[in-house]
């Protein structure tokens, strides 16, 4: 079925996926970007997200909400600093956890936009 | 929890006082971050006049197609001030370790910029057919 978001019925019952990094622990307190901060929000709402709802329940309806405007912001927002590339490049190691890749043109625009500021930091 | 987050409340006649030390408040509006003054006004402005819509590709395990989310200068706000609470609750984890991150995932629950504008709508629709 498909719902307000479009999003197909049945992948909610996806194995639960364990996610090694919600520890994350002061000491491996990143530096400050609030790219990392939404990172680290789309591996706890990607975790509420398997705790087994119904495809048409308004929380599990409201985590792929959250979950597509997170994505959506990593795509299209561009990094200000070496810190967001870095953790836009964390966050696209997280989603290469889930299995989760982007399209074409939207893997180009996040690449490219990672690496302007790696790119200067490692010349 | 939730209870976590009442911690870092700034004291007041109605909030009992905390069973242990606490260290001083690092700011006094981390309870949610549509409780921000200026998210108030944006949502109620949205209310008043809904913004327009767009569908954009999702990606995450749940679904491979398309989401929808509120587009405009005024979403563009809304998204800062909450990005903005994420950042300092982050933050706050940060400088005070495992205790404090209650705040930041009761900020992970928190509604998303769509889901607030949808619900300031509905409140602002109920009050109206109420009133």
């Amino acid at each position: 079925m498909l719902n307000r978001r479009h999003i197909i019925g049945g992948a909610a019952a996806l194995p639960a996926i364990v996610i090694a990094s919600c520890g994350v622990t002061p000491a491996v307190a990143a530096t400050r970007s609030h790219f990392e901060a939404l990172r680290l929000e789309y591996v706890a709402v990607q975790k509420h997200g398997n705790a087994g709802w119904d495809d048409d329940h308004p929380t599990f309806l409201a985590i792929c909400g959250r979950l597509g405007e997170i994505e959506h912001e990593m795509i299209h927002k561009p990094c200000a600093s070496l810190a967001d590339a870095r953790a836009k490049m964390r966050f696209m190691m997280v989603l290469n956890d889930y299995g989760t890749v982007f399209d074409g043109d939207d893997s180009h625009a996040i690449v490219a936009d990672m690496s302007r500021f790696m790119l200067e930091d490692a010349a | 929890m939730a209870t976590r987050a009442l911690s870092i409340i700034v004291p007041d006649a109605h909030t009992p006082a905390p069973p242990v030390a606490l260290p001083a408040p690092t700011n006094d509006n981390l309870a949610s971050w549509t409780d921000n003054r200026r998210a108030k006004l944006l949502l109620a402005s949205c209310a008043a006049s809904m913004p327009q819509g767009e569908w954009h590709r999702a990606y995450h395990a749940y679904g491979y197609g398309e989401g929808f989310r509120y587009i405009g200068y005024r979403v563009d706000a809304l998204t800062a001030i909450r990005d903005e609470h994420g950042q300092r609750a982050l933050d706050l984890f940060h400088a005070e370790g495992d205790p404090a991150y209650g705040v930041f995932a009761l900020h992970c629950q928190s509604a998303s910029v769509t889901d607030a504008i949808d619900a300031a709508a509905d409140a602002a629709l109920a009050a109206k057919m109420e009133g």
